[in-house]
Parts: C-alpha cells; structure tokens; sequence
C-alpha cells in the first residue's frame, strides 16, 4: 500500500490542465474571393403575374466598403433562408461587416431586440402595444423585407390536383371535416376522384409566425366556420398532430398518408411535398408560387410605418395565405458606425437583396413598398 | 437436491466441473449466454449512433475546409437551386444556373465550444474539486458540509435550460449588446458542471483508504499536505472520469447555449462577443433546407473533441496519480 510519487506539489496546478486546444485553427476565417460572387448576381424574378419588382429605381449609393462592425440578428424563422442568402454577398460588398442572423422565432427575436441585445430583429407579428414600453431602446422602425406563400402541402396518393377553399381549410384543422371524400372538399373538386382515407392535420406544436398569420388569414376569409382565434399557438382540436418548426411538419405530411398542413414555401419546396391550389377573394384558385405572393402583395395596404397585410387580399391573382415579413431595429442607433453599417446591410437587402429573393422562395417588395423602406432608412441615426 | 458426499468440490482428484448437476452448469450456462447477449443489444444502440455519423459526417470533417472556413450561408439557395425547384416557387429562371458551390466550414463553432466549454471547465473544476476536497477531508459530516451537499444534489436536478435563463436574466440582459458571448456560456455551462464535479469527486475521495491518511499523518504531514499530496493522487483516475463526465455533458448542451452564445457564421476567438458552438449549429442546421450534412459534420467534430479530451485527460490523470496496491 505504498504511496509512489507522494508529495508532488504540482500536482494540483497540473491536473486540471484544460483539454488541449487543437493545432489546425489558426488560419483566420475564410475569405473566399470568388469573382463570380458578385453583388448583381443577376436574377430575373419570375413576377409573371401583379407587381413588377423593380429595385434599383430608388437605389441609394451606398459605399459599402466604408462600413465595418457586427450585426447580429435573431428571430423569424420564416425569413431565415432570405437572410442568409443575402448576407453571403452582403459581406463580400462590405468586407468590414460581420452579420450574423440566428432564426429563433419571431416572438423570441422581438424580445432580444427589446433587451437591446441584437441590433436588429426578423418578425412576421408586429409588436403588441402592450409590450411597446419593454423597448428601452426607443421607438421601433419597421422595414418589409419581402413576403412569402404560406402553402397547404398534403400527401395523398392519386390526386395531384387539391383545391381548398378557406371554410375547407378552417373545418379540416377544426376537425369538423374527417375524410378526403367529405362533401365539402369534394365541392371544391368536383373533377378529383378522392379517396375515403381519414386526414391527419398537421400543425405547429411550437410558436411560430406561420401559425400566427395561417390562423389570421381563417379568422378573416372564413369568419363564420373558424372559432379557435389567432396567434402564434391556437388551441388545436385533439384530432390534429403537432410538429416542431416548418421543416417538422413538411417532414410528418411527407411519411403519413393522408395528411395536411401549413408550410412555408421554401420547405415544402425542400420537401417535395404536393401543393394545394386555394381560392382567393376574388373566387379563383390560386397556386402557392411567388407570383401570387407579388400579386398579393401589390394589392395589399401599406400603413403609414409601413406594415402591411397581404392576408386574402385582393385580385384575381392574389394567393391568399401570404404572410408578410419584417426586419425591425431601433431608430436611434448606439453610435453612427453601428447606424452605419446597419443601414447598410438594410439597403443591401432591399436594393440586391430583393433579386435574390425569389431563389429561396420569397416574392421582392413593390416597388412603392421598396421606395418607401429606402426613404425610412434616412430615420435610422446614430 | 441432494448432495453425494463422495463427490466433494475439494476433492484434487476431481476438476471441480464435474463436481456440478448438470442443472446448475446448464444454469451457469444460460446466465453467461444472458449477459453476453445483453451486452451486444446495449452497445448495439452506441455502435449505431457512431456508425450512422462517421458515415454521415466523415467526409465533411476529413478535409482540411472544416477546420479553417466560416459557416457557409449559401446553403439553402444552393439546396433550392435545381430547375425543378425554381419552377415549384414559380420562378422562369431554368437558364440561370450560376450557383456559387457550398464551402463548407466548421470553425467558427469548433473555436466556440473549445472557448465556452474551456471556461466553464476553468470555473468548475477547480472549485468544484476544492469543494469536494472540503466535503470529505474538512467538514465530513458537519451541519455546513451536509447542507452544501444537500444544495448540490439540488443543484444537479437543475434543468440546464433553467441555467441558461439564470446567465440570461443576471448576465446578458446586463450588459446589453455585448452580452451574447463565449463567456456568458461558460458560465452557465459552469452552473451546470459544478455539482456534477462536486459529487463525483467526493465520492472518488470517500474511496480513499484511510490508512493512506493515516500513514501521511504519521510522517508529519498536515491536513492540507495529505489532502492535496496524498488522498488527491490518489482519488485522480476517478475524479478524471468524473470531471470528464461533466465537460462532455456541457459539451453537447443546446438550450442554455442558445440563450447566452448565440448563432454566429464568422469565427470569434474572443471570449467576448457574440459566438456560436457545435451544438447550437447542430441544432440549427438540422432544420435548414440542404443542412443535414453540416448538422452531421458538427455532430461527429462534437464526438470527436469530446473523446480527445477524454483520452487526454486519461493520460494526464495517469501520469500524475498514485497507484494504491491494496
């Protein structure tokens, strides 16, 4: 029972030596100049239909070389795809700015914004009066950004024609409407041979945005049929399913026959869901594509901070269920280069970020809307 | 059953097998086939787990991109870029087919995590080892050291979301803008180890035959020497695994991580500022259109580091222990 190497004092410095650090990071992060990676990788948006996108118009010179700083971002999950696909070319126009955007859900981004820990916030809600005071930062600017369709996406074998009438929708998530083969989806299909399989409504067990302007969108275009409210979390009917984020759901409809649910474009798109046609104010049905979230969009009204509301909107060639989506930020700014830099990447993502927009799914600004977001920038101040 | 007296297991003549009924060497039988059998089914789930991600994730995290390039941002577009896509948003772009390819990189979450869990491991293993040194060697069972324990044991109940929201609340939200940072992390992961070190270690000392105690006295040696000399060394190997228990624990935590790192895609060497770790990109990625390979890559680099520091802990631990031939 013999002791060796007693008495070694060192010993308690040594031993909680921290794990070693690897060798192989030293190189600074990458700064990958790719020449084809220009700002004006230039992309035609396929607005066939309604607004015409056309940034430029009002394009303010910004030197963006100039700016340098961090921008973190946190919030929405819906703009997520949009806010990296614009920050990539983003940071090689302004190789001095850092933007990070951390999708962490609309209410959680507004409450960061409101503890002034991000300088800027992504949002499909606006703020609720009742939490304006929590804002110790100031008064709160709004900048659309873009606007996106939010689809139903089904699984069902043999029909890859669904249309869906509002009432429809708000008595399948209801659960007032079972089965494929009830009277009511056969109304708005009369040509579909629909089976009698039972549906599985799908729906967001977290609180989401999605949720807050799909429940919205029922409350105004089927105001006799749904009863359950809206916000960002419904008191869903017992017969319905939940799943975490938009990915979630896209990923339950895909391996359950006979379900549907509420998705965002770009997701279902991923997901290779099918898509189903749903009939606007104006009695036609509209596919969930950008072009019907353009025309949603140039028939929407602008209020005077500049939020709006493209929920079943008008037009022929309106897709109803389009959500809107904003960036928020303070308009008084810590200092200028902060103001800067963050007026910056605003303009970034409402001039060039506008043609990058529809790859990942979402429909560009009108360009009144667009005018007007520019114009506000000059609001923000260091 | 009836034993033959003339068949006596301590008979030399006979091997002690044939001493046994053929019922209770079947039994010896089944029970060895029993618990060979439940060790392949346990580790059936742990090889699993390990080959789906070198599977996965090995091609990723094998070039040398992983370790030097920022989070790519680029990987939804490029996920959503294939004609067929385009045509499903609606889009007439089937011509334009400039994709930028998808550099991808991990080291801005491989420096976080080695900077956050660092921290915490700096905070939490030195006190909670001190702590446990004072538990067992000073105050045994007094009224003080049996609350302390009482609290740990609290402590360790503690869901780590709960320590996040704590380092948020007190932390963060105090100093505003810079409030997101490695540091912030650390300090909840800190929170989060420090019971776990706490107890782990005391029961390794508790091990600690007293005759050692006994026999370092007897040459003259204080309290604090024998603690800190002898019963120390000794108890290392255990407190070793313990320790490392802990940090792996907090390697692989998300919720308190989101509420006090963040998110990042450009490397922060800093402790300050915000940051992001392996876990938090594992979890953010998984749910991204196209970024089921990064959450793979990020998930293996995890299992990776963990087992690293593990291994290197185990060396260290034997260098500097002391063996104890009983």
């Amino acid at each position: 029972m013999n002791p060796r190497r007693a008495g070694s004092r060192r010993i308690s410095a040594l031993m909680f030596a921290l794990p070693a650090i690897l060798g192989h990071v030293a190189t600074a992060c990458g700064e990958q100049s790719q020449a084809s990676g220009s700002s004006t990788s230039a992309v035609t948006s396929g607005a066939q239909g309604g607004a015409e996108a056309t940034p430029s118009t009002a394009d303010p010179d910004v030197d963006y070389k100039s700016l340098s700083g961090t921008l973190n971002g946190t919030g929405s999950s819906f703009q997520d795809a949009l806010q990296q696909t614009v920050k990539g070319p983003f940071e090689k126009a302004a190789e001095n700015v850092t933007v990070n955007y951390a999708k962490s859900g609309s209410s959680a981004g507004k409450a960061d914004l409101a503890a002034g820990i991000v300088q800027f916030a992504g949002t499909d809600s606006l703020i609720k009066d009742a939490d304006l005071p929590t804002f110790k930062g100031g008064e709160v600017l709004y900048f659309p950004v873009a606007a996106a369709p939010i689809t139903l996406s089904y699984h069902l074998e043999g029909v890859d024609e669904l249309r869906l009438s509002a009432d429809t929708i708000a008595g399948i998530f209801q659960s007032t409407i079972t089965t494929w083969n009830a009277p009511e989806i056969k109304a708005d299909n009369p040509d579909a041979n629909l089976p009698a399989t039972p549906i599985a409504a799908v729906h967001r067990s977290d609180g989401s945005g999605t949720t807050s302007n799909f429940t919205k969108y029922l409350k105004k275009a089927a105001p006799s049929v749904w009863t359950l409210g809206a916000g960002d979390t419904v008191n869903w009917p017992a017969g319905t399913q939940g799943a975490e984020k938009n990915s979630g759901v896209a990923t339950l409809i895909s391996s359950t026959e006979g379900a549907v649910g509420y998705v965002d474009l770009a997701d279902s798109v991923s997901a290779k869901l099918q898509r189903a046609l749903v009939r606007n104010k104006a009695g036609e049905y509209v596919t969930p594509q950008i072009p019907g979230a353009s025309a949603a969009l140039a028939g929407a009204g602008i209020a005077p901070n500049l939020t709006y509301d493209p929920l079943d909107a008008e037009g022929a060639e309106s897709y109803p269920i389009t959500s809107p989506t904003w960036v928020i930020v303070y308009k008084q700014q810590p200092d200028a280069a902060t103001a800067d830099a963050l007026k910056g990447y605003l303009t970034y993502l409402l001039t060039d970020g506008q043609k990058l927009a529809p790859k990942v799914g979402y429909a560009p600004l009108p360009a009144e809307l667009q005018r007007k977001a520019i114009e506000q920038l000059a609001r923000v101040t260091g | 059953m009836s034993i033959d007296p003339s068949v006596s297991h301590l008979d030399p003549e006979r091997p002690l097998r044939t001493s046994l009924s053929r019922k209770r060497i079947f039994r010896d039988r089944l029970a060895v086939a029993w618990m060979v059998s439940s060790l392949l089914v346990a580790s059936i789930p742990l090889l699993a787990v390990l080959g789906v991600l070198a599977v996965r994730g090995f091609s990723l995290v094998s070039g040398p991109d992983w370790w030097t390039e920022a989070i790519p941002s680029n990987v939804a577009s490029n996920a959503l870029s294939s004609a067929e896509d385009q045509a499903a948003f609606g889009n007439s772009t089937a011509g334009d087919a400039r994709v930028e390819p998808v550099v991808f990189g991990m080291q801005p979450a491989i420096v976080g995590t080695l900077l956050t869990v660092g921290t915490a491991s700096a905070l939490a293993l030195p006190t909670g080892v001190a702590a446990a040194v004072y538990l067992n060697e000073y105050g045994r069972s007094s009224r003080a050291a049996d609350t302390i324990r009482f609290l740990t044991d609290v402590m360790a109940g503690v869901p780590s979301v709960i320590m996040g929201v704590f380092i948020y609340t007190t932390w963060v939200l105090s100093f505003g803008a810079g409030g997101r940072s490695a540091f912030a992390g650390g300090l909840a992961l800190a929170c989060l180890m420090l019971p776990v070190v706490v107890r782990s270690s005391e029961e390794m000392l508790r091990l600690v035959p007293d005759s050692l105690r006994h026999g370092s006295a007897a040459l003259g040696a204080p309290r604090l020497k024998t603690a800190m000399g002898v019963v120390l060394p000794a108890a290392l190997p255990g407190i070793t695994s313990g320790a490392m228990l802990a940090i792996a624990r907090a390697a692989g935590e998300t919720a308190p991580i989101l509420f006090t790192v963040g998110i990042v895609s450009a490397t922060n060497f800093s402790l300050f500022g915000q940051n992001t770790t392996l876990s938090a990109q594992i979890y953010s990625n998984a749910t991204q259109p196209g970024g089921e390979a990064l959450a793979w890559g990020a998930a293996l680099t995890l299992i990776v580091i963990v087992v690293a520091c593990t291994l290197s802990a185990r060396l260290v631990s034997a260098k500097f222990s002391i063996r104890v031939d009983q």
